[in-house]
């Protein structure tokens, strides 16, 4: 059963499946931001949190939270020849600073301190490294020595000893070469941005057991850490998203499906092809189109859905695709609907159940997303925008609850997750305010002036209510007429004849509280009368 | 001309803002606020959309992102503890992080005091070993060395759920295939893996002392590390009466501690390798005459300690190894009570500190405490608490077993903050017991 972290207001949260919530411990010295939203990703058995924090995080099942990456020594080990041993010739050494846990395994490693001096000519000797720094972050608790074997030139280095705790700053060893690790140590180790409070790591995914990251100062570089680990980013190991300077935004998202993975800049979107850092590289997927928000990448059967600056596209097996160009365009090319200003601030979350991609907005002058809208992933199909009163929306997706089935949520900015209910119809006592507007009914002949006669209205049977008709006869921009209530109550209602005009039109509303209501279908009987000259 | 406009399935073509209104199909709509399209009875229906309710218990700060992390939300975490009647022997755990204990009937008991080894000194002996999820320890359901029809110690293993065996001791063959292990003297995770140490049983030439191993407990295999403790052929003789007992982890090296239960004064012995490197112990430290145990093995600061039992002619102490030398130099020592026995045990880091158990005569004890700079009296009462045993910490907090005034064995539990407490007295669940032994965490 799985639970999920949320990043409130200044703290980190675990919350279990039955909504109770515990705020977990930070690193000494760390502090979740308010000013700036945690992306997360999630690699083997840890949780990696960027963006939202002073600094990287991450958090294990257990809920411990530590840095994600560890500050490396700033100083080189110090070597000197000691006591007697079985040590001959000359030595360079390094060292790195860790993390164990309580079974005694590294689960962290900083990049490496500055390689030492050569040592003097030790003869039958042992070697003693001084010098070794403590690191200034608590969570540090071993620092592992590497040391090249004898009168190598330092293109090598093996692990030779751990300097438990971060206390002492020596130890003395006569492990002899043939002792060291057959393997060397691994190259992949390094510091990103967002290790210490300085730049940070923007967001963050995982693809094919690496993280991938934008940083906040080069901003058009796509970084990836080792294989498997989160805490090695090697400097060299980054990828350039062309044109590099193109703008100020640089990468924007990334979509990462199954076998693939885009990274998008405003108006363009790169592939990467590749198995290893020696064969990474970029290849164009479309130029044009790129991802306005990374918060609104969605992939959910590996199709990707993201907002771009002129709609919502996908990305699958079939290229990428507009979702809006046949429909709903004018909701993110005018600006009548939504703050198109503000999509880079947009968020988007699947609805597992429902099957819809939510992708919520501000609406026209606001910037507080206030609104979304719903995109019917079997049908293709829009609906929305919708509106709560109760709250104010900050993030959405889907959690498990404590059956182990998945819930949708909707996140609010008053601290609280809000779960779609079916069969209920208030949102948190407030009422849910339905209304639908249809066609333009012409009978076929839009200039001919019709009889609108009584229409038929069919809607489910609820215990009470009212819906309200407002119909409008006459041409497109005719006014409404007086509203007609329809009970509830009743499956079918014939209500009075509507009037005469060319084109008839019928919008639907309810706003009662606690209240459902279903429009199964309508039927207006009509008549044509004739063609008006004016 | 007449008709009838017929539309069903309204909304079932979403919202269309490209069209004019006119143009429009009878399924598409020009706005769809807070409405959901369903399937009913086979035709399509919009409705009001689902309302939403609060989900968590209690507000968070203003919710900026979350992220449903596919990890078990709660690991369990268990506190079993090991503890025996006169001649009953059982488990009992906790979930609660230890403020309470009660009674469980799983898993199978381990080895009973009267099989242990170091009877002469209370049975201790850490013998309980955590990783990833499991605990390994020594069970008792084998016929011991020398009885007739003697089979070798197992090594059992409990998830909280399931439990079983999952090797059992190779006997030594230096003195032959008939001749099985006697017990397993201590079971430790140390540096990721677990290690044990066993009593061969011979006490005649050849004595087979000992052996160290370490348990692959993904494959159940034991391997031997170095060479057995004996005095036969290829084997690392540490002196008439001694063998590996206890274990620890410091340097980069395992450290064993000697047990000298003979009766003899015969001073113990500190030995170390590097596991899969070294082909030979190292002897590191020889105590002085009348310091019989290495009783506990920890690695603090960096520096390994080392808790000591010692017959009546000297001082129970706690030793430091310097690194610079080598050397063992005395960190702690303890005096308390009528003459006897006497031992430190149980050392163990919580928080800052460095923790050990004292124990003299089996009358009184104390549980020491050492901050990097100085020793100090954390627990005294020695009416209540007249001998210590093994530790674990978790959760912040920290547990020994202990012996308690009224002859049944206990927990203690020192929460995060500082204060102990009694946690678990085990009286009503035994009756006259002889101590309560080790435990481990899920």
């Amino acid at each position: 059963m799985s639970f999920y972290l949320v990043h409130g207001g200044t703290s980190l949260y675990k919350v279990n499946p039955d909504g109770s919530s515990s705020a977990l411990t930070l690193p000494t010295g760390v502090t979740m931001l308010s000013t700036r939203s945690a992306r997360m990703a999630v690699l083997g058995r840890y949780v990696v949190l960027v963006n939202g924090a002073t600094i990287n995080l991450a958090v294990d099942g257990f809920g411990v939270v530590r840095p994600m990456s560890l500050v490396p020594p700033a100083t080189p080990p110090i070597l000197q020849v000691s006591g007697v041993g079985v040590l001959n010739g000359k030595y360079l050494a390094k060292y790195t600073f860790g993390v164990k846990n309580e079974y005694g395994k590294l689960i962290s490693e900083s990049a490496f301190s500055p390689v030492s001096l050569e040592s003097s000519t030790l003869v039958n000797q042992n070697l003693r490294a001084y010098n070794v720094q403590r690191s200034p972050q608590s969570q540090v608790n071993v620092r592992r020595m590497y040391r090249t074997t004898s009168g190598a030139d330092g293109e090598a280095f093996f692990p030779w000893v751990d300097i438990e705790g971060n206390t002492i700053t020596e130890v003395y060893d006569g492990l002899a070469d043939a002792g060291l690790d057959a393997v060397a140590a691994r190259t992949d180790l390094g510091a990103p941005p967002g290790t210490s409070n300085d730049a940070y790591l923007e967001f963050i995914v995982e693809w094919k057991g690496r993280l991938w990251a934008k940083g906040s100062r080069d901003i058009d570089n796509l970084l990836y850490s080792g294989d498997g680990v989160f805490y090695g980013w090697q400097v060299e190991n980054f990828l350039p998203v062309k044109p590099v300077g193109g703008d100020e935004y640089g990468i924007t998202g990334m979509i990462r499906r199954r076998d693939e993975m885009a990274v998008g800049r405003r108006d363009m979107l790169w592939k990467i092809q590749g198995q290893s850092e020696d064969d990474f590289r970029l290849v164009s997927l479309v130029e044009g189109t790129g991802i306005a928000s990374h918060d609104t990448v969605k992939v959910y059967r590996d199709v990707g859905r993201f907002l771009a600056e002129d709609g919502v596209y996908q990305w699958g097996t079939a290229g990428v695709e507009s979702l809006v160009d046949d429909d709903v365009a004018p909701w993110f090319t005018t600006d009548d609907f939504f703050n198109r200003s503000q999509f880079r601030y947009a968020f988007a979350a699947i609805d597992p159940l429902n099957l819809t991609y939510d992708l919520f907005l501000p609406s026209a002058g606001q910037t507080t997303i206030d609104r979304w809208v719903s995109l019917d992933l079997r049908t293709r199909r829009w609906l929305g925008p919708h509106k709560t009163a109760a709250f104010t929306p900050s993030d959405g997706g889907y959690i498990r609850d404590s059956s182990d089935v998945r819930l949708p949520i909707i996140a609010g900015t008053d601290g609280y997750f809000y779960k779609k209910t079916p069969g209920v119809y208030t949102d948190l006592a407030s009422a849910i305010d339905f209304d639908i507007t249809g066609k333009a009914h012409s009978g076929d002949e839009p200039d001919t002036e019709h009889v609108w006669n009584r229409p038929t209205v069919y809607t489910g049977v609820e215990s009470g209510g009212t819906l309200s008709i407002i119909p409008s006869v006459g041409l497109l921009s005719s006014a409404a007429q007086a509203t007609i209530s329809h009970d509830l109550t009743k499956e079918r209602r014939v209500h009075r004849r509507l009037g005469v005009g060319r084109l008839a039109k019928l919008r639907f509303r309810n706003n009662e509280n606690n209240r459902g209501c279903s429009i199964l279908g309508y039927e207006i009987p009509f008549h044509a009368l004739g063609r008006r000259d004016r | 001309m007449a008709g009838k406009i017929n539309v069903f399935g309204l909304g079932e073509k979403g919202v269309n803002l490209v069209k004019s209104p006119l143009h429009l199909d009878d399924g598409e709509l020009t706005s769809a606020q807070n409405a959901e399209f369903f399937r009913n009875q086979g035709r399509g229906a919009i409705r009001k959309r689902s309302g939403l309710a609060r989900f968590n218990l209690s507000a968070l700060g203003a919710i900026r992102r979350f992220l449903n992390v596919p990890l078990p939300a709660t690991p369990t975490t268990t506190i079993l503890a090991s503890v025996e009647g006169t001649n009953t022997e059982t488990w009992v755990t906790s979930t609660n992080g230890g403020t309470t204990f009660a009674e469980a009937t799983a898993p199978p008991r381990s080895v009973l005091y009267a099989r242990r080894t170091s009877l002469n000194f209370l049975g201790i002996g850490e013998r309980c070993a955590s990783i990833d999820g499991r605990i390994y320890y020594p069970g008792n359901d084998f016929i011991q060395y020398p009885t007739a029809s003697h089979q070798p110690p197992p090594i059992l293993f409990y998830d909280g759920s399931a439990s079983g065996e999952v090797c059992q001791i190779p006997n030594n063959p230096t003195v032959g295939a008939e001749t099985n292990a006697k017990n397993i003297e201590c079971m430790r995770t140390l540096n990721g893996t677990i290690y044990l140490t066993t009593y061969d049983g011979a006490s005649v030439t050849p004595r087979d002392c000992g052996r160290v191993f370490n348990l692959d407990v993904r494959a159940g295999i034991l391997t031997q590390i170095g060479p057995s403790f004996g005095d036969g052929a290829g084997d690392t003789d540490p002196g008439i009466g001694l063998r590996p007992f206890s274990l620890g982890w410091c340097a980069g090296r395992l450290w064993v501690g000697m047990l000298n239960d003979s009766g003899s004064t015969l001073a113990t012995r500190v030995y170390s390798i590097r596991p899969g490197i070294d082909t030979a112990w190292t002897l590191e430290h020889t105590a002085d005459v009348n310091e019989v145990i290495v009783t506990s093995l920890a690695e603090y600061k960096g520096l390994l300690y080392a808790g000591f039992a010692s017959l009546a002619a000297v001082t129970a102490k706690v030793k430091v190894r310097l690194q610079a030398t080598g050397v063992f130099t005395t960190s702690d020592s303890q005096a308390k009570g009528v003459a006897g026995a006497a031992l430190y045990s149980g050392l163990i880091v919580h928080g800052d500190n460095l923790y050990a158990g004292y124990t003299k005569s089996g009358t009184d004890a104390r549980i020491r405490k050492f901050d990097g700079a100085a020793w100090t009296t954390d627990r005294d009462e020695p009416v209540l608490l007249p001998s210590i045993h093994e530790a674990i910490t978790v959760g912040g907090a920290l547990f020994y077993t202990v012996n308690s005034g009224v002859g049944s064995p206990g927990v203690l539990r020192k929460s995060t903050g500082g204060v102990w407490a009694m946690v678990a007295d085990f009286a009503t669940v035994i009756g006259s017991a002889n101590g309560a032994i080790g435990y481990t965490i899920l």
